[in-house]
């Protein structure tokens, strides 16, 4: 984010925290395209996806008070939004597997991602485990970096990018699928 | 890094092809907002009301319960042996409904009261002084 629009942004928190209704709907506006996309590619269901997105937001205005430090809104949104999904996981029962015992890369640079078709990417992007979509989308959708991942993931380092390593390596299998 | 860019945008821009608008979801949201925050002070209105009034009345009950009420020359007792629900007043479930009442006006009272919680001076100032050093960091670079 150039620090321009950091200053914006960190002005238009300060501005929510004070209840300015009008300040809620530009952050939301802001916000609106990657976090829902962010929901609806973990969930793969647009409908759902929206109600959610929606109690993210109710959870933000709610508790927008308690954000101390305005540069942690993007980790803090997405946070709220993870739990929100996996609490929808939990009441359908579907497991998340996570697995914890795969080895970091040596290779850790970020490898270039060249996509043709949109469509497939989305198309393949739902068909990963949720551990895998969300540190891709994370990663690429947000640009967030691997301690922020991490933060948002509440996890350590190390294990963001071991999980990005391994997702983008089934994203890829998947597209030359 | 332009690609990813690129396709940060594009995968974004086809996402939102249900033409179900930011707009309409924003205002859907803060409506949501507000009716919550509505909802929650109705209730703690209707709490505090109901228990005043439940609390008022069994203070009635038990300070007539062996007087004359003068405007109608009997005493509550004496009343509730034929309007049992006058009576009721003063029986344990009554009791306990008028605490839950107060538990439950109290709890909303206080949602309410952390709902509408601000920033304080202290904390605006403090970033008022962030972005201030921020912008002539900026201006400094320019």
């Amino acid at each position: 984010m150039k620090p321009d629009a950091k200053l914006v942004e960190q002005v238009l928190i300060t501005r929510c925290q004070l209840r300015d209704r009008q300040a809620m709907a530009e952050l939301i506006e802001r916000y609106e395209r990657p976090v829902r996309y962010f929901i609806r590619r973990l969930l793969n269901d647009t409908d759902l996806a929206d109600e959610l997105f929606q109690d993210t937001w109710l959870t933000v205005i709610a508790r927008i008070h308690t954000l101390g430090n305005p540069e942690r809104f993007t980790v803090w949104l997405y946070r709220i939004a993870r739990n929100h999904v996996y609490q929808e996981f939990r009441r359908r029962r579907q497991v998340v597997e996570l697995d914890e015992s795969m080895e970091a890369p040596d290779n850790t640079e970020e490898e270039m991602l060249s996509f043709e078709d949109i469509a497939r990417v989305h198309q393949c992007l739902g068909e990963l485990k949720p551990w895998q979509k969300e540190v891709l989308m994370l990663r690429f959708i947000e640009s967030m970096s691997y301690d922020q991942i991490a933060e948002v993931l509440d996890c350590n380092v190390g294990t963001v990018r071991s999980r990005i390593h391994h997702a983008k390596q089934a994203l890829r299998e998947k597209l030359e699928e | 890094m332009a690609t990813e860019e690129n396709l940060r945008e594009r995968l974004l821009q086809q996402d939102n092809f249900d033409g179900r608008t930011a707009a309409e979801l924003r205002d859907k949201i803060l409506a949501r907002d507000e009716a919550g925050v509505h909802r929650m002070k109705r209730i703690a209105g209707i709490c505090w009301a109901v228990f005043v009034a439940v609390f008022f009345l069994a203070a009635f009950v038990e300070y007539f319960r062996d007087r004359e009420i003068p405007f109608l020359g009997y005493s509550t007792q004496e009343i509730g042996r034929f309007f049992p629900e006058v009576a009721w007043f003063m029986t344990p479930p009554a009791i306990i409904v008028a605490q839950a009442l107060l538990i439950l006006a109290v709890v909303t009272t206080f949602s309410l009261h952390v709902r509408s919680r601000t920033l304080t001076m202290h904390q605006i100032q403090g970033r008022l002084a962030v972005i201030e050093e921020q912008l002539r960091e900026l201006s400094r670079r320019e």
